[in-house]
Parts: structure tokens; C-alpha cells; sequence
């Protein structure tokens, strides 16, 4: 899978925000359609919102990420129209990939769990 | 799935479009200017194109990219190097060419089957013996097969003849059957137009005929109002009823049954008689039935058939034993009997020759690999991969392949209609559709990959083999020894293959050339020959029909440039037998040759006209005619077989155990079926004493000149005779016995042609390595007439490397060629496979012409300047 993390964008120069690990993009995307269904833009400002603007997700990533998962049928989409009245292929959640998502939550879940106790208590963070 | 593309470009770069305009709205929202905001936009996107190639790798396989890359390069390859595609596409084109023809040939000659339905489940039921398989037995036991055995859906009864019918006006011949009323029903096989054949036609009330597509379009001009029409065989008026579909032309390969009418018009006569074999029975098993268990049902009715009307034993045991099923799929096998061999042996011939036109080809990619060495090095130093490398090459090959087979198919056109009219010439056509089906589409291109893998492997392998280091070393003047030996070997390669052709072609040619010259009891030269049919009504009366063939004899007699002329039932070799049973008083009948020979019925001056020599007595005259004693002559064979050591003379003999004939003398045997076999036991009666009239007569004329110029005027005198004095064919004695021997000139024919070429591909081959390697060696041989090697010393150094390696091919295509002369011993005649003149006359041809294709390159290396070929380094 390509690794293509691009350039950040100006607004933050030198931020220290996190590139998305392999695999967990996949997870937030599969996240934020649990809402309801929403077009790649809307994607990528969500995860950067409610990361609070930790995670910065490339737009190029973003695409083929949701290629990868419309083609493992996770994910369906279709044509239609924003709020503003924009042009913009929207993406909804499977039933396929509803399930996919409860099953990674749990297995991020554990992960993150697991990480957490080896690293130890929380002692710096900047 | 890799060959899907879900989405396309256009409609990811939309989405993308889509995307920074929303992305640009809530930069603008945040309050930055238009153009700010799309600039914003699209920096948070990243790289655009980027994106858009990642969607199309990922939604496009790479490899088929990288086919249609080296597609390109290798077209591009092949513009390049124009003088190098041609000589492989043509190459490979007259190779790829000749195999697709005489396969295309085999296909319709012996793989076909006919256009019916469940061809698998039809078999013919044949009576055989220990000498051969026949064909079915007499009516009566037929219609004991139809309601006795229950082991088939229908048994139909086939006979195909040619027939004089007369449509609108004069008499014509066309091809025809006569078949039992079920037969198109049992076939399967459905009318084009109107309909066909029922039970019910055999009662011939009224009589009716089906015609063949074939028939319909060259007669009637593909009218229908052709049905409805009537025609009269004979006396009796048929009616056409319908049109077979296309492509059905009976069940006799080679021949079109274009007219198709009820067995019934045999006449009662023969449909009673329980001793006459002269038809075919074909049956179709039920479903479940095998042809073992079906042929056990029906061997006890032939058995208690043969029990109540016993033949003599040795012939019961040579020819009526048992019963036997034959697969009738693909039609009666005459045909397929008498081509097979010579097909597989020249499918053999045009093997080798691919082979011998491969090996040059693969000299061409070597040279051209070794050419490129540079070329690959550097492309592996700059990060190709090998396996990358392999592919374009391959696919560069397969393109030369490809290429070479589709110009060959051009060839293989040419060469199947040149023998599909080699078979359809003459006085007895062979019709051959030859039809590139899947068969032959298929075997083309499993050739062409078979040939692009195994001798493509060789270049291939070398490019793999491309060294950097080496290469860049060296400069681009590699030493590639390897190459170069491969290249040598795959000189006596094709010496060897080359040899092998040769002798096939020689012994193919001796056998001609003794078939020719074997003394065939008549002389073939400047006799014209007339087929004259003297047709009922007109002539029915006995004495009118003598009346009207002692007339054309008188006439042309009297013509100029004629030095006589007979008439006769038969001529030697025109491929009609006649046999009738024969008694001797005193001669004890033992076996199947005891009781009967051939007989033709001849006028006078028959054997001078021929050439047949008299050996005793006296020949027929005008006065043996009615009323006067009849008499006969015998062959030297039948005189020996009946009499031994006595003079027959004076004997009477009995024909068809009626009327006597008294044996007035004595004449050689003469060739009448087959060139290759005993002429047979013969009797010959006079013309205005026949057994039975004859209708039918060949007009044979020995004339001064060349008959071919008379014929015409011949034929013109012949008709202006009479009435409904029809000439239904014209041709010469010598064409007569050239038709006899088709399959073995078709097989000279070609194998020498094959030959040629293949000795011509081998000279090339041999020249091409030769004068590459000269080419090379330059400066080599440059430094040693420096150091004073005298143009004699290197042009035979030259020539020994040839010899020994020509020496070496010969030795391996000698020890090749006896076991597979050996395998075509059956088309031989007269001459052994291991025939020492055709090996060694070959062999001394294929040195000669060596010799010629290295003495150029040679002499070149002779003339090499030492000063100019160091100065060029």
C-alpha cells in the first residue's frame, strides 16, 4: 500500500500532528459514517475536527482509502448534492461495513489498551 | 478482479473536482478571498495528479500497461530493422504456411465429420473377412438386420453411382445415391428447402429425387422454383422434392452425391438376389447400446444368412466371415484410406522444413541478441528488471511469431487451393472443402507459440544472461562463444533435417520413376481417349447400338493422323472392374480365382491401338459378330492360371456360366486397376458379341501427333454421327495413367518441393552464420595475414570449420532418415528405404550446395586487408 503522506497544509506550519497509522484511517472513515452518510471533504474535516485537529488526514490518502474500502464493499456511494448545493459523491456505510467497524473498534481497542500498559502511566505530554 | 475497472478517470477526477470546491467554499466561509481559498484548497489536497495516477495504477493492471509498452517497442523493433523482419516473417511464413495447408488438408480429408446429427452413434455394418472389411450384405439379409436386430433406431440402406439424367434437354452426367427412404431421417439431417426423402418415396409412386445444395445452386442457379421440377433417368420421370441443406453431400467422402433418389430403382431383381454385395448399410445405435453388443445381435442373422446361401469357403473365409461395425462419423473411409499415409507423411515433410526455417530464425535472434547485448546491459544497470526484460523480449519473439503465422496463412491459402485443384482435376474429382474450422485455427496458433517458445528460448536466455559489467567492459564487443556454438550446431541441425527431406523426396521420386517405367503391358503415349455413351431410347436395339459403334468406327478410322482405333468397355487404369464367373471344362474350381476373372469387352485392333502385344492366336476381327461362333482372348495370367502348361487355343469356356466362347488366342497382361499390383486374370470378348449390351464405350485412338491437338476435332466428328451420340469425356491414355498415380505424384510432388526449400533455407542458414562470424573475426583474421597467413590458409580454415560440422549433420540425418524411411515403406514401389543411391546422390547434393553457401563468406575472409581490418578496430 502506498505510503503517501504529502505536504502538510500552510495553515500550521510546524505542527506536530500525527500522521495516520496504516490501517487506523480506514477505522475513522468506517467512524464517521456511522452518522450518516457524507462526501471525502466532509470525511477529512470531520476525522481533523474530532481529532481535535491531531490527526491530519491528506486528502490523496483520504481518496484511496475509500476506493480500497468501496471495493472491499464496506463502504457503498453515490452521487448527490452538499448543503450548498455543491456536486459530491457521497459515502455510506455497508451493513458489511458496519459490522467491520465494531469488529476493529474492539481490536483497536484492545491494541490501544495493550500499548497503554506497556508505555506505563501517563507522565509527559506537550 | 484486475480486468474490472469499477469507476473510470473521468469520474474520479470529478469527484476530486467536487472535493476542493467544498474544501474552497469553507476556506471562503472562514473569510479568505476567492482565489486564496482555491489555492488553500488545493494545497491541503496535496498532489492532484498524483491522486489520479494512484486511482489508475490501482484500477488498471499494471501488466497489461506493460504488454501494450513492449507491443509498441517491439513493433517499433520491427520497423526498425526491416531487412531482419522480413527475412524471419517470410520464413516463418512459408514454414507456418505449408504446415496449416496439409493440416487443413489432413482436417477435411480424415478428421472431419459429417454435418449430421450424433455423427458418434452411426456405424456402418460391414461383412469382413481375413483379407478385408467389405461393404454390406446382399438386400435380403438387410431386411433381415431391419426387423430382427433391436439394437438401433434405424439401419438405411446407401449406394452412390453416377448417373445419365436429362433435366431439359441433352443427357448430363452428375454424382449421385440411391438411399432406403429412412436414410436422410436417420441422418438427422433436415432440408434446405422442400423436403427430402420419407419411407413412403419407396414405392417410387410417383418416383422422386432430392438434390444437393451444391447441385441446386450451379444447375438451377439456386432457383427455388427448382422443386417441382422433373428429370428422367432412363425411361423414369422423377420429380424434385427438395433441397439437402449446405454442406451435406452424402456419405462418401471426396464425392458429392448431388442427386439423390430411392434404392428402389435398383429393380426387384436385385433387391432379391441373395448373392449380390453392392451397397453400403449404415445404422445409428440406440442410446445405452454399444457397437460390441449391436454387432453380437446381428452376426447370428448374417451367420444363418450365410448358412443358407453358402459361398465357397475360401471366400466365406477371406471376405463374408462376420460381421463387423464400422464408425460411419466421418463417411465411408476410401478416401481416408488411400490419403492417410500420404498425409501424414507429408505433414511430417513440412515439419521438418518449420524446423529447418526455425533454426535459421533463431541464427537471426541470436545474432541479433548478441547485437543488443549493449543495449540490455544497459537497461538492467539502470534498474530494469530481468523479469521485465524476459517479458519484452518474449513478447517481441511472439510478435515475429505471430506475424510470421499470419503471413503463413496467406501461404497456407495458396497451397490448400493449389491441391484442392490437384485433387479435383481429372477425369475422377476429388472434392476437398477445406474449412479453417477450430481444428485448424487452433493448431496454427499452438505451432506458432510452440515454435516462439522453444525457438525464441534460445535469444531469450541470452538477453537474461545481459551482464553490466561485461558489456560495458568490453565495450559492446562481446565474445558471446556461447552463442556462436549454439549457432553451429544449429547448422548441422538443419544439414541433418535437410538430409532426412532429401532422401524422402528422392525415394518418393524413384518410386514415381519406377512406377512409370514398370512394364505396364500397354504403352500410354499418343492414344486419345472418347467416352461415348450410345443412350435408350434410340439405341436400344442390339443391332442398332452395334450398328451405331461400327459406325464411329469406320469414320474414325478414315480420319487423318489416325493410325488405329478401338472401342472398348474398359481402358487400363480408368478405374472400372469388372468381374464374371468362368469354367474351364476340366478344371477343378478350389478357390475364389478358380471361378471367375475380369472381362472387358473390346473390338477389334483394341490390343494394337493400346499396345498390348499378342502372344498367340489371332486377334478379334469384323466377322466375330452375330451368328458367327464367339469367341474370346485370355491374358498371359489368366492362360497360365487356368491352363499351365497347356495351349488354350481352340478351348471352349463358359462366361457367367452361359454362353460358350472359344479361346481364338492370347495376349500380355496389361495394368487394368493398379500399377502397383498384378495385372489379374482376364478375358476379352468381342464388342459385337457381348454378354450384355454395353451402352457405355471408350473410344480409344493411337494417333500420329499429339492426341491432345485431335481430340477436339475427334469429338466433333464422333457427334455428328448420329443422334444422341453423347461424348461424355475426353482425355489421353498418358492422363489416364497420370490420374492413377495422383497420390503419388502429389507426394513427390511436394516432398521434393519441400526439399528444395528446405536445403535452400539451409544454405541460407549456413551462409548467414558463416559470414556473421567472418564479419566478427575480422581483426582477428586481420592479425594473422599480418603475421603471414596466406588468403589460402584462412579461406580453408573457413571452409575445414563448415566441412566438419556439415560432415557431422550428414552422419545424424543419415542414422534419422533410415528408421523414418522406414515408416513411409508402404508409399514406396520398387525402391528400399535404405536405398543407397538416394542417401548418397542427397547426400553429395547437400555438400555441393554447403560447399557453395560458406565458399562466399570464405573468400570474403580471403580478401580481408590486414592493414584496413586493424585500422577499422
Amino acid at each position: 500500500m502506498a505510503a503517501y503522506w504529502g505536504r502538510m497544509p500552510t495553515r500550521k506550519p510546524d505542527d506536530d500532528r500525527l500522521a495516520l497509522m496504516q490501517g487506523t484511517l480506514d477505522l475513522l472513515i468506517l467512524r464517521t459514517l456511522v452518522t450518516g452518510r457524507c462526501h471525502g471533504q466532509g470525511i477529512a474535516r470531520t476525522i481533523g475536527r474530532q481529532s481535535e485537529e491531531v490527526f491530519f488526514v491528506d486528502h490523496g490518502s483520504l481518496y484511496l482509502a475509500l476506493q480500497r474500502l468501496e471495493e472491499k464493499g464496506w463502504i457503498g456511494a453515490e452521487w448527490g448534492v452538499s448543503e450548498n448545493n455543491r456536486r459530491a459523491r457521497f459515502y455510506s456505510l455497508t451493513e458489511k461495513g458496519r459490522e467491520r467497524l465494531v469488529e476493529k473498534t474492539s481490536q483497536w481497542r484492545r491494541l490501544a489498551r495493550a500499548i497503554g500498559t506497556i508505555l506505563g502511566p501517563e507522565e509527559q505530554e506537550g | 478482479m484486475f480486468w474490472r475497472r469499477k469507476r473510470t478517470p473521468a469520474d474520479f477526477a470529478e469527484e476530486i473536482r467536487a472535493h476542493l470546491q467544498l474544501e474552497a467554499d469553507e476556506w471562503k466561509s472562514d473569510g479568505l478571498a476567492d482565489r486564496e481559498a482555491g489555492n488553500a484548497a488545493r494545497r491541503a489536497f496535496g498532489n492532484v495528479t498524483a491522486a489520479q495516477e494512484r486511482f489508475y495504477e490501482k484500477g488498471r493492471p499494471l501488466w497489461l500497461d506493460h504488454l501494450v509498452q513492449d507491443v509498441r517497442y517491439g513493433l517499433r523493433g520491427m520497423r526498425k530493422s526491416p531487412g531482419f523482419t522480413l527475412a524471419v516473417v517470410f520464413t516463418l511464413a512459408l514454414g507456418m504456411g505449408a504446415n496449416t495447408a496439409i493440416f487443413s488438408l489432413i482436417d477435411a480429408v480424415l478428421l472431419r465429420s459429417l454435418p449430421v446429427k450424433d455423427p458418434a452413434s452411426l456405424y456402418f455394418l460391414n461383412n469382413a473377412g481375413a483379407r478385408e472389411v467389405g461393404g454390406s450384405p446382399p438386400y435380403p439379409c438387410f431386411e433381415r438386420f431391419r426387423s430382427q436386430a433391436t439394437s438401433f433406431t434405424g439401419i438405411a440402406a446407401y449406394s452412390a453411382h453416377d448417373f445419365g439424367i436429362r433435366i431439359d434437354g441433352p443427357m448430363e452426367q452428375v454424382d449421385g445415391a440411391t438411399v432406403s427412404g429412412n436414410y436422410f431421417d436417420l441422418l438427422g439431417v433436415t432440408p434446405f428447402a422442400g423436403r427430402l426423402l420419407a419411407a413412403s418415396d419407396d414405392q417410387l409412386d410417383p418416383p422422386a429425387a432430392v438434390i444437393s445444395y451444391g447441385f441446386w445452386q450451379r444447375r438451377f442457379a439456386g432457383k427455388l422454383d427448382a422443386i417441382g421440377k422433373t428429370f428422367y433417368l432412363d425411361n423414369t420421370k422423377f420429380t424434385i422434392v427438395g433441397i439437402a441443406p449446405p454442406g451435406f453431400n452424402g456419405l462418401t467422402p471426396g464425392q458429392h452425391d448431388d442427386v439423390t433418389m430411392p434404392f428402389t430403382i435398383a429393380g426387384p431383381n436385385l433387391l432379391r438376389d441373395t448373392g449380390s454385395w453392392f451397397f453400403r448399410a449404415v445404422a445409428r445405435l440406440k442410446p445405452g447400446i454399444t457397437a460390441e453388443r449391436a454387432r453380437g445381435e446381428i452376426d447370428p442373422i448374417f451367420q444363418s444368412f450365410m448358412n443358407e446361401f453358402p459361398p465357397l469357403a475360401d471366400a466365406r473365409r477371406d471376405y463374408f466371415r462376420n460381421m463387423e461395425l464400422t464408425p460411419a462419423s466421418r463417411g465411408l473411409d476410401e478416401l481416408r484410406k488411400r490419403f492417410s499415409r500420404p498425409l501424414w507423411a507429408l505433414m511430417a515433410v513440412v515439419g521438418l522444413v518449420l524446423l529447418v526455417g526455425c533454426a535459421n530464425i533463431t541464427n537471426l535472434l541470436l545474432a541479433r541478441a548478441a547485437r543488443r547485448e549493449r543495449e540490455f546491459a544497459v537497461r538492467v544497470a539502470i534498474g530494469a528488471g530481468r523479469s521485465r526484460l524476459f517479458r519484452q523480449v518474449l513478447v517481441e519473439t511472439g510478435l515475429l511469431f505471430a506475424a510470421g503465422a499470419a503471413a503463413g496463412a496467406v501461404v497456407a491459402w495458396w497451397v490448400a487451393r493449389s491441391v484442392v485443384g490437384f485433387f479435383a482435376g481429372g477425369a475422377h474429382p476429388i472434392l476437398i472443402e477445406v474449412d479453417w474450422d477450430w481444428r485448424v485455427i487452433g493448431f496454427t496458433a499452438g505451432l506458432s507459440l510452440l515454435a516462439t517458445v522453444i525457438f525464441g528460448a534460445a535469444p531469450i536466455l541470452s538477453a537474461l544472461r545481459a551482464d553490466p559489467h561485461r558489456a560495458m567492459k568490453d565495450g559492446g564487443r562481446t565474445t558471446e562463444a556461447r552463442g556462436i556454438r549454439l549457432r553451429h550446431f544449429l547448422v548441422a541441425f538443419q544439414v541433418a533435417l535437410s538430409l532426412v527431406l532429401l532422401v524422402g523426396a528422392a525415394l518418393f521420386l524413384r518410386t514415381l520413376q519406377n512406377l512409370y517405367s514398370k512394364a505396364a503391358g500397354f504403352h500410354a503415349d499418343q492414344v486419345a481417349l472418347l467416352l461415348i455413351h450410345l443412350p435408350d431410347p434410340t439405341y436400344h436395339n442390339p443391332a442398332a447400338r452395334i450398328a451405331g459403334w461400327d459406325r464411329i468406327l469406320a469414320e474414325v478410322r478414315g480420319l487423318a493422323g489416325v493410325r488405329s482405333a478401338s472401342l472398348s468397355r474398359m481402358t487400363p487404369l480408368d478405374g472400372n472392374s469388372r468381374g464374371v464367373g468362368f469354367e474351364v471344362p476340366g478344371f477343378q474350381p478350389r478357390s475364389v480365382r478358380d471361378i471367375g476373372l475380369g472381362l472387358n469387352t473390346v473390338s477389334e485392333d483394341y490390343f494394337r491401338t493400346l499396345g498390348t502385344p499378342l502372344l498367340q492366336g489371332r486377334d478379334f476381327n469384323g466377322s466375330d459378330r452375330e451368328g458367327a461362333p464367339n469367341v474370346a482372348l485370355l491374358n498371359e495370367s489368366a492362360r497360365r492360371h487356368f491352363f499351365g502348361g497347356r495351349d488354350p487355343v481352340g478351348t471352349v469356356v463358359k462366361l457367367m456360366g452361359r454362353p460358350q466362347y472359344r479361346i481364338v488366342g492370347v495376349v500380355q497382361d496389361a495394368k487394368q486397376t493398379d500399377l502397383r499390383e498384378e495385372a489379374g486374370d482376364f478375358v476379352y470378348i468381342p464388342l459385337r458379341q457381348p454378354i450384355d449390351m454395353g451402352a457405355f464405350m471408350t473410344l480409344s485412338i493411337r494417333t500420329a501427333g499429339d492426341p491432345r491437338r485431335l481430340i477436339g476435332a475427334f469429338e466433333r466428328r464422333v457427334r455428328g454421327l448420329g443422334p444422341e451420340i453423347r461424348v461424355l469425356r475426353t482425355g489421353t491414355l498418358a492422363r489416364q495413367f497420370d490420374e492413377s498415380l495422383l497420390r503419388e505424384r502429389l507426394i513427390s510432388t511436394l516432398a521434393t518441393g519441400f526439399g528444395a526449400l528446405a536445403l535452400l533455407l539451409s544454405a541460407v542458414g549456413l551462409y548467414g552464420v558463416l559470414a556473421y562470424s567472418v564479419g566478427r573475426r575480422t581483426a582477428e583474421i586481420g592479425i594473422r595475414m599480418t603475421l603471414g597467413a596466406r588468403p589460402g590458409q584462412v579461406v580453408w580454415g573457413v571452409l575445414s570449420e563448415t566441412l566438419w560440422r556439415v560432415t557431422l549433420g550428414l552422419a545424424a540425418g543419415a542414422l534419422a532418415s533410415i528408421p523414418l524411411a522406414k515408416l513411409a515403406e508402404k508409399l514406396l514401389y520398387g525402391v528400399a528405404p535404405t536405398d543407397a543411391v538416394a542417401l548418397a546422390g542427397s547426400a553429395a547434393l547437400l555438400v555441393a550446395v554447403s560447399l557453395l553457401a560458406s565458399y562466399l563468406p570464405a573468400r570474403r575472409a580471403g580478401r580481408i586487408d590486414p592493414a584496413a581490418a586493424l585500422r577499422s578496430e
